[in-house]
């Protein structure tokens, strides 16, 4: 036996004519170069082999590439699995035929109403437009600028090394404009302390800001491209408002 | 002075070898040149082949003229006496024009004199460099001094300078002053500085003291052109940019006008960008100032050792034959994903061939990293092939193979272990076994063990678990995520243009295709972008050993149409036949000498004992010693003491005994004595490797050469057979496109042919085809071939015939050919069968019934013609493998994967929108044809798998065909409701059960005519003289086909160019008396040479078949099988001899 037949419940895929036009695939067709070699596939499996959402939902990569292939793309983007992709590249890194599958990913998701997609994921987006620091926790500026000196006035004391570390917020001229993913100051802050160390030993002249300093970014995950846009614009102005050389993204 | 010879060969793999072999045999004089210091390319790395799972690569050696060429393994080496082998060469420039090509060779200095050197690995031993052995691909180090294959004959090390440290230790240690670098000419190496900053000459002084190497200078431009007028001694020139009373320009093509070789270097800031410019009109480096004395000094004294020790060789040659090769795809750019070279788990595939061989790397073996016995094996495909992101959109078309050759090795190894052979597992996509015998290959391996699956890995990572094993995620066949760890990891590399490429591309002026491989033109598989230039083996596109010498022959074939232009083979005068004296009546007199010169013969040998002692035997009449046999003068000098003795036997203790057998030829000539009767003995490595103090060396010496008289004593002093005289005259039966081919290629080298056609018209199936998959036109190329053969003087054209009668044996073949005016009597030295194959026919599943079924090839068509109206169509569905692959039917056809992606390209052009989907197998296109299948999804196509137990369903409704299979991606059915379903029916042979038994030729178990041996003899039939091509030996595509045609006519060359047919010395016969007709000789015979004698009483043994190895002898339970020249009271008193003790 070379395939197993598996028992399904499922229909099956019927075609009878030239797939519907307009789709998800149509989309990336037209937007992607060489439409995002979506047509290429060698169904060879490498991407489900490597990527950490492969089982969820009964879903893997390559099965909704196939599905989307066979102008199954309604039920594709239909499944709950596309929230399952961390956008983390893997697949496309070592796909001998570079198929853009998050891009895939991303489009499907956007064919969702977007009160229907994931309560977390939205309600994350939602808190980062709230607030000026764009966290997804809801850590406000002066939050920020306290959990920083109060752990840094701890390592100063406890740490021989960091004596005489030095943190600075809202430096305008410095070189390097720190990002600093919200779960750090919200719930575990003494994770900040090795990068800070890092950033010492080299010799870094680095700043934090009390705004647009949250690096991550749910909207993008939710596939509402205003609201990442929003996002990231607020977070720039903040590093042209410091007049910073490098903006440093943690996440 | 240049040497003169009919065919250049680059590249001495086994390509190169056969297609040198192949011009040797009609009588070519051939330089054969390899860029590494010895033959046999890859193969030497390799043990075993598919699907045989042993070498053989002995096979390639002629059967008949067996004394022109070695007889030994040839994994070792060869002599041939028209092979003139130049290792460590490349070729450097070639002008010209066909048939008169000037070629400048390069030829790398080894820096170990090879008469001097005998092998004792002192120098290597002492050597402190540490790099990459290249032999066991990079698993253990080696030095600059060494060996680089332990098993070739003569075998000498090898200084690597590039790599050199130049120490000299190796110098110091050899104990035979065999290693030269040139210290004695440095004094007279005369370097001119032109530069006018005087610190520079000053500072080279200072620098180069210790190598005294003379230094001028400075001096200014015009200076050096005075001197270069006179031609002045000056060995090096260093030129600096900032030459101002004449311009560098001016004196560098000055100076090279006047002498071309001059080495110049130039010197000059970064800016004086001008230089690069200049490198290219002949300078031989740019050097940047400052001059870094470190880096400059040592770079300068190895560019001396070149200068003066690499010897620059130029030829003229009529066609020249590139036979490059290939090169692994190195997985290093992938190490992030697949661990190659993080990982020591993770090796490529030809690092396992090392791992499994008796010569791989010491105390490595079948191990994991951490010295634990490796038990689960996985083998990945397609690593740096059918990937667009390497930028490999192609097949390396030899992996799958390899990969499961290798499972089964391992598996073989390991199967005494405890809990059995290893596991192994091979990861892939589809399983390209495309060769005719792949299938049933790739059926017995997972018959016996080896897992497929279908799955490409992701991530090879060190497991956690387990910290010497590696760990890996993929999909299973039932679309499920596993986890399983592996003791070795092996990643199935691709192949790659050979090192190189780009330069000897250059150099012969041939231009690459877009994967860099060697261009070739459309039908003339073997023809390069440069006239007179022919491409071999694997150089044009990654080939296995069966394909690439079919490309070696058909390469060969046209250099040696092109060579036949200018000096017609038929009418070269061949050498004379030496006719030798019968001695059978004489005693024995057996003359011995000895060569005093070997390297340690003199001070370990104490020759004048040894020379009394010879004397002392019985039936020795003469012993003479004589200085430096291997010189000319030395050899001169054993004739003249041979004819003062007159022997009837002769041995000859020296060095390297295989060297010498052109030599006994000559000395067969000067004695009138049949040279079967002469032996030479290796005294050298004896005397050498003879411990420190040479103790023992004189008894070794002695028993030895007694060891050789002995078997001259008992050697049967009978004349060998007499050569039988060969008919000029081939006859082709088929007229298709491999018969035309091959017709046409035989009567172009001045033979006439005979060309039989069952039809009425010639042509063949390829007259169906309306468009190769590259878009060429089949049919014009078959209408070309059909006028060229009409209109050719040679070629006598039997259309509506058949051949009804044919007789004899190589050489002389008596057939009759039917034909509408009668029958036509044909004597001919040669035949070759192309009598092609056919569409397979399809009855099932509505094939003839309904309209909308048809086979592939018939979509094709009427695409063509217009009656598919593609306007009209919502969908169709191909299924491939329609007929192929099966039980009944156990072999791939090749083409059907080709054909189907063709039509798929062509409905997808006037349609685009149009849903084709293809049910398929393995989707089979090797080689650059996975380009055509990449186009084909790209157009959007569907290629949904099946598995052969659970083939598509099928439903005819409203006109409609309802195409329903399982989707293993899916996991779920897929429905299409075709317009029109495309089936491949695939190739079957001809009915060749007639032509087969005329001929006494066998088939395979599929019917098709069956190769003397699938990998080394692939156009031989099983009967000698009676050559097979295109489709009657198995599916092949068009350019297939054409390439095995024109190899089958160079056999058949090579046959009808021998005006006598001779058996070799040593051959089997059968005393008939003494024969049970057991037959067990006929079933280990591995050339074919005995059957049962048509009355049933008698094994017969054909001579020419016959290549003395001896297995009949051995397995013969009466010993009614002897060999000559090797009976059993000669082999036992050649025993004796050893035995004796020594007074």
């Amino acid at each position: 036996m070379e395939t197993p037949v598996r028992e399904t419940d499922l229909p099956p895929v019927v075609i009878s004519g030239p797939p519907k036009t307009g789709g998800l695939r149509d989309r990336l067709l037209e937007l992607l170069p060489e439409g995002g070699n979506l047509n290429l596939c060698l169904t060879c499996g490498l991407c489900s082999a490597g990527c950490p959402a492969t089982g969820g939902e009964d879903m893997d990569p390559r099965k909704f590439l196939r599905l989307v292939s066979l102008g199954q793309e309604d039920e594709a983007a239909r499944s709950p699995w596309v929230w399952q992709c961390t956008m983390c590249q893997r697949c496309i890194y070592a796909c001998p035929m570079s198929i853009n599958i998050p891009q895939l990913i991303y489009y499907a998701r956007e064919s969702w109403p977007r009160d229907e997609r994931p309560k977390g994921i939205r309600g994350s987006c939602d808190q980062a437009l709230k607030t000026p620091t764009n966290s997804a926790m809801g850590v406000r500026p002066d939050d920020f600028t306290f959990v920083v000196e109060d752990i840094l006035d701890e390592v100063r004391e406890t740490q021989d090394a960091c004596k005489d570390m030095e943190i600075s917020i809202n430096r305008e001229g410095a070189e390097y404009f720190l990002n600093q993913n919200s779960r750090e100051p919200a719930t575990e802050p003494d994770e900040m302390v090795p990068l800070w160390k890092i950033l010492k030993t080299v010799g870094c002249d680095w700043t934090y800001s009390d705004v647009g300093w949250a690096a991550e970014n749910y909207c993008m995950f939710l596939s509402d491209d205003k609201a990442w846009e929003d996002v990231v614009r607020n977070k720039v102005e903040a590093v042209e408002r410091l007049g910073c050389r490098y903006w440093l993204n943690t996440e | 002075m240049t040497a003169t010879y009919d065919a250049l060969v680059v590249g001495a793999g086994v390509a190169g070898i056969r297609s040198a072999l192949d011009l040797a045999g009609t009588g070519q004089k051939v330089a054969l040149i390899d860029h590494s210091p010895h033959l046999g390319g890859l193969l030497v790395q390799l043990d075993k082949q598919f699907p045989t799972d042993n070498c053989g690569m002995c096979k390639m050696l002629p059967l008949t003229e067996r004394e022109s060429s070695s007889q030994f393994c040839m994994r070792k080496g060869l002599f041939h006496s028209n092979i003139d082998i130049l290792l460590s060469t490349r070729l450097e420039s070639l002008e010209g024009d066909p048939g008169q090509f000037h070629a400048v060779l390069r030829k790398h200095a080894s820096f170990v004199d090879p008469t001097r050197c005998i092998g004792c690995g002192k120098c290597a031993e002492v050597c402190p460099v540490e790099v990459k052995s290249e032999f066991n691909a990079g698993l253990e180090a080696r030095g600059a001094a060494h060996l680089p294959v332990p098993q070739a004959i003569p075998n000498h090390y090898v200084v690597d300078l590039d790599n050199c440290v130049r120490c000299w230790r190796c110098y110091d240690a050899c104990p035979t002053k065999a290693i030269d670098f040139k210290f004695a000419e440095r004094e007279s190496f005369n370097i001119l500085v032109a530069d006018p900053d005087p610190q520079t000459t000053a500072d080279l002084a200072e620098w180069l003291k210790k190598q005294k190497f003379p230094i001028e200078g400075p001096v200014d431009g015009n200076s050096v052109l005075e001197r270069a007028a006179e031609g002045k001694d000056v060995r090096l020139l260093i030129l600096d940019m900032s030459l101002s009373d004449v311009s560098p320009e001016r004196v560098l093509s000055r100076c090279l006008e006047l002498n071309a070789r001059l080495p110049v270097i130039l010197t000059g800031t970064p800016e004086q960008a001008e230089a690069a410019r200049l490198l290219e009109q002949g300078a031989l480096a740019f050097v940047e100032k400052p001059l870094d004395r470190a880096k400059f000094v040592p770079w300068l004294d190895k560019l001396y050792m070149r200068i003066v020790s690499d010897e620059i060789i130029e030829i003229d040659a009529a066609a020249v034959v590139l036979a490059g090769g290939f090169s692994c795809y190195d997985p290093s750019e992938v190490a992030d994903v697949l661990g190659y070279g993080r990982s020591p788990g993770v090796v490529t595939s030809l690092e396992l061939e090392r791992l499994v061989s008796s010569t791989g790397p010491k105390g490595r073996g079948l191990l994991r990293p951490d010295g634990r016995p490796a038990r689960r094996i996985a083998w990945l495909q397609c690593v740096g092939s059918r990937d667009l992101k390497k930028k490999a959109d192609f097949c390396s078309s030899i992996c799958c193979m390899i990969s499961i050759k290798e499972a089964n090795m391992v598996r073989r190894l390991t199967a005494e272990q405890e809990g059995g052979p290893a596991e192994t597992t091979i990861f892939s996509m589809d399983l390209r076994v495309f060769g005719k015998p792949f299938q049933s290959y790739l059926d017995e391996a997972k018959a016996s063990g080896t897992r497929f699956i279908r799955s490409r890995i992701h991530s090879i990572i060190p497991d956690p678990a387990d910290p010497g094993a590696v760990r890996v995620e993929y999909l299973d066949d039932a679309g499920v995520l596993q986890v399983e760890s592996f003791d070795l990891f092996v990643l199935g590399v691709g192949a790659r243009p050979p090192a190189g490429m780009n330069e000897l591309a250059r150099a012969a002026g041939i231009e690459t295709n877009e994967w860099g491989f060697c261009k070739t033109m459309p039908f003339e598989p073997a023809r390069t972008s440069r006239l007179g230039v022919f491409a071999a083996g694997s150089f044009s596109g990654p080939r296995d050993i069966s394909e690439s010498l079919v490309m070696a022959d058909a390469a060969a074939l046209g250099a040696s149409r092109l060579v036949n232009i200018y000096a017609p083979l038929r009418e070269r005068r061949p050498q004379p036949e030496p006719e030798f004296r019968d001695v059978t009546r004489e005693r024995p007199r057996v003359f011995v000498a000895v060569c005093s010169s070997c390297p340690m013969v003199e001070s370990r040998l104490d020759t004048d004992a040894l020379t009394r002692r010879l004397r002392a035997m019985s039936g020795v009449t003469g012993v003479a010693l004589v200085d430096r046999a291997c010189t000319s003068q030395g050899w001169d000098r054993i004739i003249d003491k041979a004819r003062e003795v007159d022997p009837n036997r002769v041995v000859i203790g020296a060095c390297m005994p295989y060297a010498y057998v052109p030599r006994l030829h000559e000395l067969g000539k000067a004695l009138n004595l049949n040279p079967a009767l002469m032996d030479v003995c290796d005294v050298a490595t004896l005397t050498a490797l003879g411990g420190d103090d040479g103790e023992g060396t004189d008894s070794e010496v002695f028993s030895r050469l007694r060891m050789s008289v002995a078997k001259l004593l008992g050697a049967d002093p009978r004349p060998t057979a007499q050569a039988r005289p060969a008919s000029p005259v081939a006859l082709v039966a088929g007229g298709g496109l491999a018969g035309l081919t091959a017709a046409l290629a035989v009567a172009d080298h001045g033979y006439e042919v005979h060309l039989v056609e069952e039809r009425e018209e010639l042509g063949g199936l390829a007259m169906n085809i309306r468009r190769t998959l590259d878009g060429e036109d089949p049919v014009k190329h078959v209408e070309l071939l059909i006028d060229q053969a009409g209109k050719h003087p040679n070629i006598r054209i039997h259309t509506d015939s058949r051949v009804a009668l044919h007789l004899g044996r190589a050489g002389r073949f008596f057939s009759v050919v039917n034909t509408p005016d009668g029958p036509v009597p044909v004597e001919h030295g040669a035949a070759v069968l192309a009598t092609g194959g056919v569409e397979s026919k399809l009855y099932e599943w509505g094939f003839r019934v309904h309209k909308n079924v048809m086979t592939q090839q018939e979509l094709e068509q009427r695409l063509a013609d217009g009656t598919v109206d593609t306007a009209g169509l919502n969908a169709v569905a191909m299924i491939q493998c329609w007929r192929s692959r099966d039980e009944e039917r156990n072999y791939c056809s090749r083409v059907c994967c080709q054909q189907a992606v063709k039509n798929v390209l062509e409905l997808k052009r006037r349609r685009p929108e149009l849903p084709v989907f293809v049910f398929y197998r393995d989707i089979m296109t090797y080689g650059f044809m996975e380009h055509f299948y990449t186009e084909a999804r790209r157009t959007g196509a569907q290629f949904i798998r099946f598995s052969p137990d659970n083939p598509p369903a099928m439903e005819h409704r409203d006109g409609k065909t309802i195409v329903s299979a399982f989707d293993p991606v899916l996991g779920r059915n897929v429905e299409v409701h075709a317009d029109l379903l495309a089936l491949a029916s695939g190739i079957e042979p001809a009915d060749h059960s007639e032509i087969a038994e005329m001929f006494g030729v066998e088939m395979d178990e599929h019917g098709f005519l069956k190769e003397a041996e699938y990998k080394w003899r692939p156009v031989a039939s099983t009967k000698y003289g009676v050559f097979v091509c295109g489709l009657a030996k198995g599916p092949a595509n068009m350019e297939e086909s054409i390439a095995q045609a024109q190899a089958a006519a160079q056999r058949a060359v090579r046959m009808l160019h021998e005006k006598h047919l001779a058996s070799g010395a040593v051959v089997a016969e059968v005393r008939h008396s003494l024969c049970s007709l057991c037959g067990k000789c006929i079933e280990v015979c591995p050339y074919e040479a005995r059957r049962l004698s048509p009355t049933m009483d008698k094994i017969q043994v054909d001579e020419l078949l016959c290549q003395g190895c001896g297995s009949c002898a051995a397995v013969c339970p009466n010993s009614a099988t002897i060999l000559r020249g090797y009976s059993d009271r000669q082999v036992l008193s050649v025993i004796d001899a050893a035995l004796e003790e020594t007074v």
